[in-house]
């Protein structure tokens, strides 16, 4: 008797690597992309950088400080997951079902959702070491952004973004399932992909801070998965959400994260058993 | 076939269609202005029979020629082979797996090429691709090399190994397309339209390299395209379907028997002189005879030979005009199935 199932596990999770590792090696492939992605991340954030600095003089209270509020906004920008041109999932799978390459996904030994999470995943990783990274990195030296006050802010900044981006990813595939509907790529790409950047500049703290926005607003943010995908990991990086908070943040936000995977799964297998019925 | 010869009882199926089904509901639409407008809002569907109870089967390592006009339904069966579609009705058997019901297991056993799609990471070289397959497929890294050194040889792929793929020419990519199905050792491999676009010489070195894989390696074929000569070169069986349904299945000797009725004689007059009655004097000789004068002033007679003896005909005509100069043709596989294309069969 060999031990199949450990060996089962061992090529699923060597399948994955192989799909990240691949992924990586076609990111690296846009070199000059990188150069352009750091430069626009410096442009916003040099926007809004002027912007609360204009606010801040002519405000009379803030609720947040000055240093902690260019802090939030230039690494908002930094790690920004609203960023245009990054290779957004639905933009993959609407191009996919357009195409028709669909297909081609379909008859590997992966499920086309897993496949597609860990594509983005390897993406996610190179664009974080080299666009958000750097951009930090400069950030730090042109507009004298703080460290993280504390190690603790520091380690729950890191797990909190990746939190953000299984998140983020779950939208993003949400949104592309919508083209195995309506088969309207381009409503889906930049009608939805669109409203989604603005969901995520507003409702996620991007651009402002949620505790700066309207009490009911803020109440809105509260409820809904959006504020985990921006304002969680920046505010504890910044201080505004400390110690035992940190961790019920991270706690709520793979709440979020596990209940939309579970969702996406759903409509996923809805999505599937509509190829499977209707063709491709 | 290749893996059965004479004498030894046939191998079981590995590929067990039973009347196989597939329809589609698609939305009618309307065109112009107001059909547009109306189409947003219409519930008035249509039924498309795509696949229309079909059965075949085939047995290990044969390579099986699947062919009709566009439109007729291959995609759509090779989509239900895979495991990609379900049918409306009939079954679907791969190698002893329902595909629709054991994705997973039937994947690793199936490679899939389709000519105009392109499984290769576009900006980075194929290479990158067949190491993203070693890992999909858990390929064990000693069969991987081995297969990927063979493969590189027979392909003569090293030559543009190291560049990326958006810069290969059509029959650079679809050798590395190939290798990238292949690597895993699929017992069974579909092709669709593999030689599509493609210069004769790039054609051949796929061919060759497709009949090195049924013949040395024993992998079960099926090979959909448009290009006949593919499958004169290659398949000893035929499939045809039109419209849904299967109208021939057999060897492709037996179509040229069968329908070879298309045999030729393509003759020049002498400068001057005239064809005069030609139809009513072939009549003479046999029914099924037809004449035809093409642009350039050759005529063309095409004729039955179980009808009328070559022989026969050609000193027929040789007698009885002033010819310049006479060729006998061999039945031509392409126009047999462009007439059966066009008349449907009559069985």
């Amino acid at each position: 008797m060999t031990a199949k199932p450990m060996t089962g596990i061992r090529e699923s999770v060597d399948r994955q690597i192989g799909v990240i590792a691949a992924a990586v090696k076609q990111g690296l492939a846009y070199r000059f992309e990188f150069f352009t992605a750091i430069l626009g991340s410096l442009l916003t954030m040099t926007l809004v950088y002027f912007l609360w600095t204009a606010i801040y003089n002519n405000a009379t209270s803030m609720a947040m400080s000055y240093q902690a509020l260019i802090t939030y906004v230039c690494l908002g920008q930094a790690f920004s997951f609203a960023r245009p041109g990054q290779r957004y999932i639905f933009i993959r799978i609407g191009f996919g079902i357009r195409s028709g390459n669909v297909l081609l996904d379909l008859v590997r030994p992966m499920d086309y959702q897993l496949l597609i999470y860990c594509e983005t995943f390897g993406a996610y990783l190179l664009e974080t070491l080299l666009v958000s990274l750097p951009a930090y990195v400069l950030a730090l030296f042109l507009f004298r952004i703080n460290l993280p006050p504390s190690p603790e802010a520091a380690i729950g900044f890191g797990i909190s973004i990746l939190g953000a981006f299984f998140l983020v990813s779950s939208i993003d595939f949400l949104i592309g399932l919508m083209a195995f509907w309506t088969m309207d790529i381009w409503g889906v790409i930049w009608g939805l992909g669109y409203v989604k950047i603005a969901v995520l500049d507003i409702l996620a703290g991007t651009i402002i801070p949620l505790t700066l926005l309207p009490d009911w607003l803020q109440a809105i943010a509260a409820i809904l998965p959006f504020r985990s995908m921006a304002y969680t990991p920046l505010a504890i990086y910044v201080g505004e959400i400390t110690g035992r908070a940190i961790w019920m943040n991270i706690l709520n936000q793979f709440a979020w994260g596990i209940g939309l995977v579970l969702l996406t799964r759903l409509i996923w297998l809805k999505a599937r058993h509509r190829i499977e019925i209707q063709g491709g | 076939m290749s893996a059965s010869p004479a004498g030894t009882p046939p191998a079981a199926p590995i590929i067990r269609v039973t009347n196989l089904s597939k329809t589609f509901r698609t939305l009618k639409r309307k065109p112009g202005f107001i059909g547009a407008i109306r189409n947003l809002f219409s519930t008035d569907y249509e039924e498309i029979k795509a696949v229309d109870h079909i059965s075949f089967e085939i047995v290990p390592g044969e390579l099986v020629g699947y062919i009709g006009p566009n439109g007729a339904g291959k995609s759509t069966t090779i989509k239900m082979l895979t495991g990609i579609l379900h049918p409306t009705a009939g079954e679907v058997v791969v190698d002893g797996l329902v595909p629709q019901k054991e994705r997973g297991r039937n994947s690793k056993k199936i490679g899939v090429v389709f000519g105009q799609r392109s499984q290769l990471m576009w900006d980075i070289p194929p290479g990158d691709s067949f190491e993203l397959m070693r890992k999909m497929y858990a390929i064990p890294k000693a069969r991987f090399e081995a297969n990927l050194k063979q493969f590189v040889e027979l392909l003569a792929l090293d030559e543009f190994l190291e560049r990326p793929v958006r810069q290969l020419s059509l029959g650079q990519r679809m050798r590395c397309e190939l290798v990238a199905t292949l690597l895993h050792d699929p017992k069974i491999v579909y092709l669709d339209e593999p030689t599509i676009g493609m210069d004769v010489v790039a054609k051949e070195r796929i061919r060759e390299f497709i009949l090195h894989l049924s013949q040395e390696r024993g992998t079960t074929i099926i090979l959909t395209t448009h290009d006949i000569s593919d499958i004169e070169r290659l398949c000893q069986r035929v499939i045809i379907i039109d419209k849904g349904c299967l109208i021939y299945d057999g060897t492709l000797a037996e179509i040229k028997r069968r329908y070879g009725r298309l045999r030729r004689v393509v003759f020049s007059l002498a400068e001057g002189a005239r064809p005069g009655k030609l139809e009513e004097s072939l009549e003479q000789l046999g029914s099924g005879l037809q004449a035809e004068t093409q642009e350039d002033g050759n005529i063309v007679v095409s004729f039955d030979p179980q009808q009328v003896a070559a022989l026969t005909l050609t000193r027929h005509i040789v007698n009885s005009y002033a010819v310049s100069d006479l060729a006998v043709e061999e039945a031509d596989l392409e126009a047999i199935i462009r007439e059966i294309y066009q008349q449907g069969m009559e069985r």
